[in-house]
């Protein structure tokens, strides 16, 4: 539930949304980063 | 709110603060639920740190039997949706919906709401209970297409409501307005069907949010606005009477002006449920009068006091009707249609909240009706409310007489005063009300929860007592509380409130004499500690200390008796314990060596004990006037 949350966090300070499928992957500190520079990439 | 402004406001806490524990009781996972309704509570108990724990997934009622009949934390919020009723109402179940299904999960929701009241009821007293009714949509399991109820559907939602209007008839039990609910979360926004499937935790953010602000709303109220101050023209009526005249100003449909009526007849139903009502307007006083003639007002003249009519300021109107009042701006909300006057009052009375009555606006006229009942509805009906705005009027005339040549003690000689202390009434809402509402003549200024105060009442040692009044002027109803811990003779004071209807009359003093007396203490120690608001009281100890109090002080009897003036209140009964149906301490046990009488003498009668050696003995009401 904690990572639930800190999904919800990151949504908040980045303005996106983080697909519930993929919340299981990120599991560490470099998986999220790598996945926000993705994100904002693709953006 | 956002979910990290929610995490922020939980975790900037003060360590020091005392803790204020919930439970959350749901058959979900609570996740943001949780989250928002620890942050809402939060900012609505800037004093206390709250923590939230939630029961069993799948297992609301277990949680509630879990607790029903324990100790209690401060508090209990249960988040009721249709799973609870029936697992077959839950997406993530694999029941079945056939024909046969239907009126078998209608059955067995009733019977579920049936166990769940029966559950909530045996939750101990002094304790508050906020319920939310299910703020989801059924699941598509009705053989109806959607756009039509089913039989079925409806009597499962009769069912619910009928479950919501029996508990609701406790008074610990707060059920949530799902209609404002609804305007504040729009249905077809609560569900998130991927996250429930995926965590269990069936809300979008944004549902958990409203939800969690009304729940927390529910179990911790804002403290009520105590009076509303209204303009006249084009206010209370349309029009400018001065201009049309009495007869032409309205407030009502034919003449387009019904949202003054309506307001009229909300200030009205205020009124009657205790809310003070004035009138600031700056006109032709003989003018207004004869407008205040007509029958068809809806707010009738004698529920307004007092009327402020004149061409003067009305910043210096609303001192003189806060003077009356005798309660302080930031318990008031003035209304009117100048923009002007507003910031004219604003200005003069920080604190105080100003309302632009909006004449030509009716979506805004709606929401400042809703506005005031919001601000100013009271959570149950005390008979005191209706006594409050009589009293007042009434008090003001004692101020006249009291001041007009007489001396003070040939003044209250005349007032057939009757005192009565009533120690069996700790389960009385009206209590908690004064204690937490009163600032000028109030020992600390703490304010309590219902389960503090719970707590704190039912105590071992402790001691309650709630004061009334009456005279010839008319009754005030309880005006006093006073509690604190019994220890052998030794009294000590944790709260001590006196409602500022009821100064001048020296009930104060008759408070203090009737302690001492019935305690046998030489002295009393008081929690005593300095407030903004708290002046009156200071001032009071003051004539008997000789200086203010700065902080927690002792009072000898000694130094009481040398200064208390004359005393001519009649002091009236105790009830018995067994009239209100409880089980008290015993006076005995209480108050040992103050009893002349047998061991046996039972409950709270020490009043009755003076009237014993009088020849009263066995009544309930007894009486024992100074000197008789």
């Amino acid at each position: 539930m904690a990572a639930i949350t800190l999904m919800n966090v990151l949504e908040d300070e980045f303005g996106l949304e983080i697909d519930l499928d993929d919340v299981a992957d990120l599991d560490s500190f470099q998986k999220i980063y790598s996945y926000l520079q993705k994100r904002f990439q693709v953006a | 709110m956002t979910i990290t402004e929610a995490l922020r406001l939980t975790h900037d806490l003060s360590c020091d603060a005392q803790p204020f524990a919930v439970t959350l009781a749901c058959g979900f996972t609570p996740l943001h639920l949780q989250t928002f309704l620890a942050a809402h509570l939060q900012q609505a108990l800037t004093n206390r740190t709250v923590t939230i724990s939630s029961g069993l997934y799948g297992n609301l009622i277990g949680t509630l039997e879990s607790i029903a009949g324990t100790v209690l934390p401060d508090g209990l919020v249960v988040a009721l949706e249709w799973s609870d009723l029936d697992p077959r109402m839950d997406y993530r179940s694999a029941g079945g919906w056939g024909a046969n299904a239907d009126s078998d999960i209608v059955s067995c929701a009733r019977a579920m709401l049936d166990r769940i009241a029966s559950t909530l009821v045996r939750i101990s007293p002094g304790f508050r209970v906020a319920l939310s009714l299910p703020t989801l949509s059924l699941p598509p399991l009705f053989h109806t297409p959607g756009w039509r109820a089913s039989e079925l559907e409806l009597r499962l939602e009769a069912d619910v409501l009928c479950f919501a209007a029996d508990i609701a008839q406790d008074g610990r039990i707060v059920v949530i307005n799902m209609q404002r609910l609804g305007e504040e979360s729009p249905v077809a926004g609560r569900f998130d069907l991927k996250s429930h499937l995926y965590t269990g935790s069936p809300y979008t953010i944004e549902h958990a949010d409203r939800l969690a602000s009304q729940l927390a709303r529910a179990l911790a109220p804002p403290v009520p606005k105590k009076g509303i101050i209204s303009d006249l023209d084009d206010t209370l009526w349309s029009g400018i009477v001065g201009e049309v005249g009495p007869d032409a100003v309205s407030w009502d449909l034919t003449r387009h002006s019904q949202l003054h009526g309506l307001y009229q007849r909300l200030l009205s139903s205020l009124a009657e449920h205790g809310t003070l009502i004035a009138v600031s307007s700056k006109n032709d006083a003989t003018v207004v009068a004869k407008a205040f003639e007509r029958r068809d007002l809806l707010l009738r003249p004698d529920q307004i006091f007092p009327a402020e009519v004149h061409w003067n300021s009305k910043s210096g109107s609303v001192a003189r009707i806060l003077k009356v009042w005798n309660i302080g701006a930031d318990s008031v909300i003035f209304v009117d249609d100048s923009p002007v006057e507003l910031a004219e009052v604003a200005s003069a009375h920080p604190g105080i909240e100003c309302i632009l009555f909006p004449k030509n606006n009716y979506a805004a006229g709606l929401a400042m009706l809703r506005h005031l009942r919001d601000r100013c509805g009271t959570e149950w009906v005390s008979k005191d409310a209706a006594l409050r705005l009589e009293s007042i009027r009434q008090g003001a005339i004692f101020r006249e007489q009291a001041a007009g040549g007489a001396a003070p003690e040939a003044f209250l000689e005349q007032l057939d005063a009757v005192v009565t202390f009533d120690f069996a009434l700790d389960g009385e809402p009206r209590i908690l009300e004064l204690v937490n509402k009163t600032n000028q003549f109030n020992l600390n200024g703490k304010r309590y929860t219902e389960s503090d105060w719970h707590r704190l009442v039912s105590a071992p040692g402790a001691v309650l007592a709630s004061i009334s009044y009456e005279d010839r002027f008319g009754p005030l109803g309880t005006i006093a509380v006073v509690e604190g811990q019994i220890n052998g003779t030794q009294f000590e004071a944790e709260t001590w409130v006196l409602s500022c209807r009821a100064f001048a009359r020296r009930i104060e003093h008759q408070t203090l004499k009737i302690l001492f007396e019935t305690i046998g203490a030489s002295y009393i120690d008081f929690n005593f500690a300095p407030t903004a608001k708290n002046g009156p009281l200071r001032e009071f100890f003051a004539t008997l200390l000789g200086e203010e109090p700065k902080s927690e002080f002792r009072l000898t009897r000694s130094q009481f008796e040398a200064r208390c003036p004359a005393l001519c209140h009649a002091v009236r009964k105790i009830k018995r314990a067994e009239d209100h149906g409880r089980n008290q301490p015993t006076v005995d046990q209480l108050f040992p060596d103050s009893f002349p009488g047998p061991a046996t003498r039972r409950n709270l009668d020490w009043i009755d004990c003076n009237a014993w050696s009088l020849g009263f003995r066995g009544s309930y009401y007894t009486h024992e006037r100074p000197g008789g």
